[in-house]
């Protein structure tokens, strides 16, 4: 759906990006990460026909961003980092506009309204914060485009909308778009995204699903599982995981959570334990991220 | 063009009442047009400059308001993220301030003027010229905007292009009383074609050949939406 070949931007002599590239396929939350400067906004940007771009190609849903871009952005909808609809204008005034824009019947206006719960009658200078970034993404879907660009959309808000913002996001991708989220965000990025890419200082230095790239980096997981009753039986059939005992309580070492989980659960349930409670501790997408971008 | 008419509507409700717009595009060249014939000369040479200020600073302020707070919010953005041709963004802004110059203008000529007892001589060219004037600085304060760096900085600009243009285009003094070198300057500037047409309406006197005025005119309008659309693809 969304396809960049050594896609580069150079502002006067300095690299912003650099030669990346990278494939999202149809129906994914596509996770977009780095730090500040990296280059995620700049990248949304070229894609978004909003900025030049200084070499390579990029086409989304089929059309080239440099040639076709009437076509490309009758495709994307774009959330950009800051909320920027027309301020002196109502909800809906803004809503009507683009509306006429991408020549959608007005009829659709309610229904974002609604599916949005927006303040139709209030200007859109007057909104809350977290108002703002809902209408703006409420724009960016009012034309039902197959991929939607979102810069930083939980940035700014307060854990309540944030929340409702990630809902919003999966049941936008349920419904069917293709979603590149640029975030420096972890814990959303984690939660959200079907894979992730991790750019920094313009380079891709990471790729894969949250799992691929959290085990990709993790060097040694520890995995503590309080049970009601410790058997031996069971340390001898998971001796892999290295086991160790201290009360209730097994301490075990994996590279993988996954492999552990399957490994565990058969076993536990063969000698009727019952797990009471299971923490691990080791890399998480943050971790994977400071691996990468130190 | 349907793409055009949303986006003239969209400005004409938005920006119609902004105190930038009001006050540069309305009351500005008002009392500065009432101060020149206060001074002395006579209401009949200066109508006509009156009308050309005032559809010069009404266009142009309209066209600088709407798109440099368009830009300092990224508002514009949302044009140009929408499916439109970079022609459809500019002529939508040239009509949004194209519509604010006539209404302005429209209300000096047809409703002050012959207050202070005025005669339009022919009353046909007056609302062409008025309706040209205003399309071509129209085009000019969209330009002007479009290409100023900082938008915040918009104001200095573009008054410091509008205000040397005021005495130089034969708006107070007549370009016949005129140097050669400022005869030859004033070739250069939208407004004195302007000037020169609705002179005509009213006198029947002019400089330039009517032909030239006309022509020029709309030959301002036509260089800076040029410029306009090659401003954008040079941008985006």
């Amino acid at each position: 759906m969304i396809i960049a070949r050594n896609l580069t931007k150079y502002y006067d002599n300095f690299l912003a990006v650099d030669h990346i590239n990278f494939h999202v396929k149809k129906g994914e939350i596509f996770g977009f990460l780095g730090p500040n400067g990296a280059g995620k906004t700049t990248t949304v940007r070229m894609l978004s026909c909003l900025t030049k771009i200084s070499e390579g190609e990029a086409y989304i849903n089929g059309y080239s961003v440099r040639d076709e871009k009437v076509m490309v952005k009758k495709s994307i909808g774009v959330v950009q980092d800051v909320a920027n609809l027309f301020g002196d204008l109502t909800v809906r005034q803004n809503l009507n506009f683009m509306a006429e824009l991408y020549h959608v019947d007005k009829k659709r206006v309610n229904e974002v309204i609604k599916q949005f719960e927006l303040p139709a009658d209030k200007k859109f200078s007057k909104l809350s914060f977290g108002f703002k970034k809902r209408a703006t993404l409420a724009a960016a879907v009012l034309h039902e485009p197959p991929v939607l660009f979102l810069d930083e959309p939980t940035v700014g808000l307060d854990v309540k909308s944030s929340r409702a913002m990630q809902k919003l996001i999966i049941e936008l991708n349920k419904e069917g778009h293709t979603i590149f989220l640029t975030t420096h965000n972890m814990a959303i990025a984690e939660k959200l995204s079907h894979r992730l890419v991790i750019i920094n200082r313009g380079k891709i230095v990471a790729e894969g699903t949250p799992q691929e790239l959290k085990s990709m980096f993790t060097k040694v997981l520890k995995i503590e599982v309080t049970v009601n009753k410790v058997r031996r039986e069971i340390l001898e059939e998971l001796r892999d995981f290295h086991p160790r005992a201290q009360g209730n309580t097994i301490i075990f070492s994996a590279r993988s959570f996954q492999d552990f989980l399957d490994a565990f659960y058969p076993v536990a349930r063969k000698y009727s334990v019952v797990v009471l409670s299971m923490n691990s501790s080791g890399a998480n997408i943050e971790d994977v991220f400071l691996e990468v971008t130190k | 063009m349907r793409n055009v008419y949303y986006i003239a509507k969209k400005d004409f409700y938005q920006y119609f009442i902004k105190p930038a717009t009001i006050s540069w595009g309305i009351i500005f060249p008002i009392v500065f047009a009432m101060a020149f014939i206060i001074r002395g000369k006579g209401i009949n040479f200066l109508a006509p400059g009156l009308i050309a200020i005032a559809a010069f600073f009404g266009a142009t302020s309209m066209a600088s308001t709407s798109i440099t707070f368009e830009r300092r919010f990224k508002e514009f953005e949302r044009l140009i993220l929408a499916p439109l041709k970079f022609w459809e963004i500019v002529l939508g802004k040239v009509i949004g301030s194209f519509t604010f110059g006539l209404f302005v203008s429209f209300i000096t000529a047809f409703i002050t003027l012959p207050f202070l007892g005025l005669y339009i001589r022919d009353p046909i060219l007056l609302t062409l010229a008025i309706i040209l004037s205003n399309i071509s600085f129209s085009s000019m304060g969209v330009f002007i905007a479009l290409i100023v760096k900082d938008p915040r900085n918009i104001m200095i600009v573009i008054n410091s292009i509008r205000l040397p243009m005021l005495f130089l285009s034969g708006v107070f003094i007549p370009l016949s009383e005129s140097p050669a070198i400022l005869q030859l300057l004033s070739l250069f500037m939208p407004l004195t074609y302007a000037v020169e047409l609705l002179r005509f309406s009213f006198t029947y006197m002019t400089f330039f050949p009517l032909w030239l005025s006309l022509i020029m005119t709309f030959a301002w309008f036509f260089i800076f939406t040029i410029l306009s659309i090659r401003a954008l693809e040079i941008k985006y």
